[in-house]
């Protein structure tokens, strides 16, 4: 065995003894319990405020009222004795990403809220990180953190960097990555008992609340989605990495036992347009968002999600049609653009927008006519338009 | 001596190749085959700078030229930047300049129009697969040694005074060249090295004062050679 392999099993046989002095939350009369770990909840409000003043946090009161309903059903009353009440704070990201701070905010992004298709999944994600708060789970690795540097500083940046090279992702911004989440409490990265806790206590959550806890796999699986969004992100490495594949076997595993032995077979898997109803601006927010990563399909799985939830929106046609017409300017793509548009208009007849695309379509499948018209309904409806000029030289060509 | 040299240049060359290999199969986000297949006109945007640069209209011009030589040359339709410049300043006219009269600041909501209709003008007129944009910007080389290396080009560092072992990053600049299919997806992208932008000053790296950029033409030559060698 080399000597960095050495340095990594040193590093990952430490946390045992630290681990077991410290009791979950609702085995304790008060929270933070000590001087460090109210030091540790200054420095990770820190870190929320940074990200509030980002200005990519999304505010939606009635979207957080339903993610904290939610974190109650899953909750009960375990920590009522605490005075804690959890809440939720959304990031306007495409990607596939939740965590908490260690006193109990929850952190989603769009992009996560957007790809579940159900409560049942939502709660599967949401119950795995409120068990990291009710395990207090960025505590105990802060005190593995400080064992760690017993053995001298940078131990744990050599264990995380070891780990980038198993995966072939060793480069310096996952090195920074791995290493900041390994010594620096950061949000989204555990050790790999803490994670396999909280997916089993999550499955748990989601029983107590009634949820169909077989629905944490295919959330789960969704995780493996980030991977659209960039070889070079070092989030990408958190989703595909063969751990989270380990950990879904775990939970299958797991649901098996849950069911035979605490009888949690029974939950429900609540309608999804109920869901979609629920995050609805979330939805519309992710598409744009996901139109700007050329993510065509999803931002169309995110519209088609959002017009069951408000059907009659123009804008959510509106913008498919503009998915269609950006993945592509001819063939069946442009076809599906203009039905889109077409159908937008059905629900706003003075949607300006859909006008000056129709005839842009029109013009390349040359239907004269149809694009005259469409021009002209175009400038009547928005004669100050920034492009209302280049419009005009448009149907000068064509007349 | 002199056998034993002419024997060794070619192997270098042999090798050199190779040593480039993964970093140019990289520029391609499809398979470089299949990039030959569906990029088979490729329109050309007019030629950017980072406005540090001040770049004359002549930089723009051969850079545009070696660009437009070997992708000829390896077989490519080549639409000249001169295309969507035109459509560019007809649309420019038709909604009134890009500039507000008033205030001489530049109209977002305009230009932005300009731009997404000049796009597609071209895309109706010439049906073009790909277009690409060629941009010159700031990037940080590694030098040691006297010698700064970086996007496949080497330059001696310029120092006046001691402490010439010295090493580490130092600013210089490099032509890109990117190929967007038509939902503007990037398909490739890769630098060529052009010049540094700092010298040293005994400890200090200074900036190389602005008018003696792009003052040789061979380096420019090469770098967008360079930028365009994994086609």
């Amino acid at each position: 065995m080399n000597k960095l392999a050495l340095l990594v099993l040193a590093a990952l046989l430490l946390p045992v003894s630290v681990q077991a002095k410290t009791k979950p939350a609702y085995e304790i009369p008060i929270l933070p319990e000590k001087e460090d770990e109210e030091s540790l909840w200054e420095s990770a409000s820190k870190h929320e405020m940074r990200l509030r003043n980002s200005g990519t946090v999304f505010r939606d009161r009635e979207i957080e009222a339903y993610l904290e309903s939610l974190a109650d059903r899953l909750i009960g009353d375990r920590l009522d004795h605490l005075g804690i009440e959890l809440d939720f704070m959304l990031v306007a990201e495409p990607t596939l990403n939740g965590w908490v701070y260690p006193y109990g905010t929850v952190g989603l992004h769009t992009g996560l809220l957007v790809r579940m298709d159900n409560e049942a999944q939502l709660a599967a994600i949401v119950a795995h990180e409120v068990s990291h708060f009710m395990q207090r789970h960025t505590y105990r690795e802060m005190l593995d953190g400080k064992k760690q540097s017993v053995l001298g500083k940078g131990l744990g940046f050599l264990a995380s960097a070891a780990l980038a090279r198993e995966t072939g992702t060793f480069d310096k911004g996952v090195m920074d990555f791995t290493g900041e989440l390994w010594s620096n409490l950061a949000t989204s990265g555990y050790s790999k008992k803490n994670e396999y806790v909280a997916d089993e206590e999550g499955l748990d959550l989601m029983g107590y609340a009634g949820l169909s806890i077989d629905e944490s796999i295919p959330a789960f699986h969704r995780l493996a989605e980030n991977e659209a969004y960039g070889a070079g992100d070092p989030r990408k490495m958190w989703s595909s990495h063969p751990r989270l594949e380990d950990r879904i076997s775990n939970l299958q595993k797991e649901i098996k036992k849950k069911k035979r032995k605490k009888g949690h077979g029974q939950g429900t898997v609540p309608e999804s347009v109920q869901y979609y109803k629920a995050i609805a601006p979330a939805l519309m927010i992710n598409a744009n968002l996901d139109i700007r990563e050329q993510q065509y399909e999803r931002a169309r799985d995110a519209l088609d999600k959002y017009v069951q939830a408000v059907p009659d929106s123009p804008d959510a046609h509106f913008l498919r049609g503009e998915s269609y017409r950006m993945q592509s300017m001819r063939g069946s793509e442009l076809s599906e653009a203009v039905a889109a548009y077409r159908e937008a208009l059905l629900h706003d007849s003075a949607y300006a927008d859909a006008y000056r695309e129709i005839g842009m379509a029109m013009r390349i499948t040359k239907n004269r006519g149809e694009a005259i018209a469409a021009f002209e309904k175009y400038l009547e409806i928005a004669p100050e338009a920034p492009d209302a000029g280049i419009v005009r030289g448009y149907l000068e060509g064509l007349q | 001596m002199r056998i034993a040299r002419l024997l060794i240049i070619p192997l270098v060359l042999l090798l050199a190749p190779s040593v480039f290999a993964a970093d140019k199969d990289q520029a391609f986000t499809t398979d470089k085959r299949d990039f030959k297949k569906r990029f088979a006109t490729i329109a050309l945007s007019p030629v950017d700078a980072d406005p540090l640069f001040n770049m004359p209209d002549s930089v723009a011009k051969i850079v545009e030229e070696e660009i437009t030589r070997r992708l000829q040359k390896r077989g490519y339709n080549v639409l000249p930047s001169s295309v969507l410049a035109g459509i560019r300043a007809t649309m420019e006219a038709q909604v009134g300049g890009t500039t507000n009269a008033e205030t001489g600041e530049t109209d977002a909501a305009r230009l932005q129009a300009v731009r997404s209709h000049a796009l597609r003008e071209l895309w109706l007129q010439h049906q073009f697969d790909g277009v690409a944009t060629i941009r010159i910007s700031t990037t940080t080389a590694q030098f040691a040694k006297g010698k700064a290396e970086w996007d496949g080009v080497t330059q001696k560092v310029e120092s006046e005074g001691r402490d010439k072992g010295y090493g580490g990053g130092i600013v210089a600049s490099s032509i890109s060249f990117a190929v967007f299919d038509e939902a503007m997806r990037v398909q490739y992208v890769y630098y060529g090295g052009l010049e540094l932008l700092q010298m040293r000053v005994e400890a200090q790296l200074l900036p190389v004062p602005a008018d003696q950029y792009f003052l040789d033409e061979k380096r420019i030559r090469k770098a967008a050679q360079i930028a365009v060698s994994p086609i």
